[in-house]
């Protein structure tokens, strides 16, 4: 596999829509920390040390490959991947921000990128599941897997007392992070959003708007993940986002249809709007475009738009970056350029599928 | 403070490397950091949180280093990152603490690798097998009781 293909595609299966609960949850993320034993983190590590990391590592995953138990694993090395490239693994959330800047930086990914492996980010190994709506338990069992593979080649940092031992303590442990992302389009039509956050942090999780800064979250999609790693086991923390996530879906459902009895029409003419201009603006920023995003995807989860698949909306997520839109165009490009190729996009998508063939749903 | 490399612009950067088990420190402008190739340790709320940590044990042996990366402990305070595996070992005292405050424990109770964690294994089987074997007694079924007491002994064997 090339990175290239990686990163022409703005659907990830992750992006498919096909997961449980995909008309709240759109994905669900699990990371495990690990590092090497006796090796200083990376943060510390000279050119050489990191090389050395880095060769170790892959070895590791081109071995775990050989398993039939996940399929093949590539490896890239991340001073070989073009800065427009790199923004687009940060855009489909195979590779942090961060990531690519310290030496000797590497990704292993799977065919359908459900796997990503971070080398030398801020821990020697950032292991990545990645899987549509809501399927903790399946991307659980990915990683799990995942890490017991390359723990065959790897001797791991781990102590009894504080687990997996991570370049940062709050980190350690479990060294894992589930979060699941929610799109809360009706909770948030109904100002209902802001009471969420303190009632997810009552259950030691954190609430985190996903696009934008500050307390507005375009798009009304918001993370639900753990903050504690240790004390607590994999399946405890598990089972409490999944607890709570249950319940935020509960809400939003309702909300959902408490729209539907008492808001419809107003409901009806935000939607159509959006789609229209969607549809058929020409210049449209990125701000623009996730904002209609949301109501695009709340009128497909209400019945109210029927010619546009859930997948088609999920992979606008992507499309319509500011690194997706560059690299398209090959070049870094003038805003207004940008906005202009980013509303084209949308139409592609949206008309892939809308009159005629293609799945629904 | 100055860039160290540029003498020019301020340092905003803190940037330590290991080099041959030396450590090696630099304040650096963004620029020269990220022109040498130096990670960017980006905004790390844990640093606030150790600034302000009274709970340390005042520190006989500030200066201690750990023996493999070379860090202090007042270099993990500043960068709010420990240095390597064998620091959580020098620095346990004054980490537990920390981990205590920011996870509300201190002892790690979920996967253990195959590995670097068989004897631990073994040891969790045990408490799981005496804590079975006591309700075995308690219910007097001491034809249980006693497949118990044997499957510790031999486990407990394997660790010796
Ligand atoms: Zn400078
Ligand atoms: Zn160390």
């Amino acid at each position: 596999m090339k990175i290239d293909e990686v990163v022409a595609r703005p659907g990830s299966t992750w992006m498919n829509g096909s997961g449980p609960d995909s008309d709240v949850v759109l994905s669900t993320r699990i990371r495990l920390a690990r590092n090497l034993r006796g090796v200083p983190f990376p943060h510390l590590l000279d050119t050489k040390m990191a090389a050395e990391v880095l060769d170790k590592v892959f070895t590791a995953a081109r071995h775990a490959s050989e398993s039939s138990r996940i399929g093949n694993l590539s490896c890239f090395r991340m001073d070989q991947v073009k800065p427009l490239d790199r923004a687009v693994l940060v855009e489909k959330h195979l590779i942090s921000p961060q990531h690519g800047k310290a030496p000797h930086g590497g990704l292993i990914l799977s065919e359908d990128e459900t796997i990503s492996i971070m080398v030398n980010e801020e821990d020697h190994l950032r292991i990545q599941g990645l899987f549509s709506g809501m399927q903790l338990e399946p991307a659980w069992k990915t990683v799990d897997a995942v890490d017991d593979l390359l723990e065959q080649d790897l001797a791991y940092a781990f102590s009894a007392e504080e687990g997996y031992l991570t370049s940062c303590p709050t980190n350690v442990g479990t060294g894992m992070r589930a979060s699941v992302m929610v799109h809360l389009p009706a909770l948030s039509a109904i100002n209902q959003v802001g009471q969420l956050a303190p009632v997810v942090a009552k259950f030691g999780l954190l609430v985190r708007g996903l696009y934008g800064e500050g307390t507005e979250a375009l798009g009304d999609v918001y993370q639900i993940s753990n903050q504690v790693t240790l004390g607590v086991s994999e399946q405890d923390i598990i089972s409490k986002v999944l607890d709570v996530a249950k319940q935020v879906m509960l809400h939003e459902r309702k909300a959902r249809e408490y729209l539907m009895q008492e808001q419809r029409i107003q409901t009806e003419d935000k939607v159509g709007r959006s789609l229209g201009l969607l549809l058929y603006s020409s210049l449209l920023s990125s701000d623009e475009a996730i904002a209609h995003w949301s109501n695009l995807k709340l009128g497909i989860e209400m019945g109210m738009i029927k010619n546009v698949s859930r997948k088609q909306a999920n992979q606008l997520l992507v499309a319509t970056r500011v690194g997706y839109i560059s690299r398209l165009s090959g070049r870094e490009l003038i805003p207004a350029q940008r906005d202009h190729l980013r509303a084209e996009t949308v139409k592609k998508i949206l008309k892939s599928e809308q009159y005629g063939m293609g799945d629904k749903r | 403070m100055v860039c160290q490399e540029c003498g020019q612009r301020p340092a905003t950067v803190h940037v330590v490397r290991v080099v041959n088990n030396r450590k090696s420190e630099a304040y650096l402008c963004e620029q020269c950091a990220r022109s040498k190739g130096s990670m960017e340790i980006a905004f790390n709320p844990l640093v606030s949180l150790l600034q302000g940590f009274t709970a340390f044990p005042q520190a006989e042996i500030e200066d201690e280093k750990c023996a493999l990366c070379g860090m202090s402990f007042s270099d993990f305070k500043q960068l709010g990152r420990m240095g390597c595996d064998e620091c959580y070992n020098t620095f346990r005292q004054k980490i537990d603490p920390v981990l205590k405050r920011v996870h509300g424990s201190v002892r790690h109770v979920g996967k253990v690798p195959a590995k670097a964690g068989a004897e631990l294994k073994i040891s969790r089987e045990i408490e799981r097998l005496r804590s079975l074997l006591q309700a075995a007694v308690k219910n007097e079924d001491y034809e249980r009781a006693a497949r118990l007491r044997d499957q510790i002994r031999e486990l407990e064997g394997n660790i010796e």
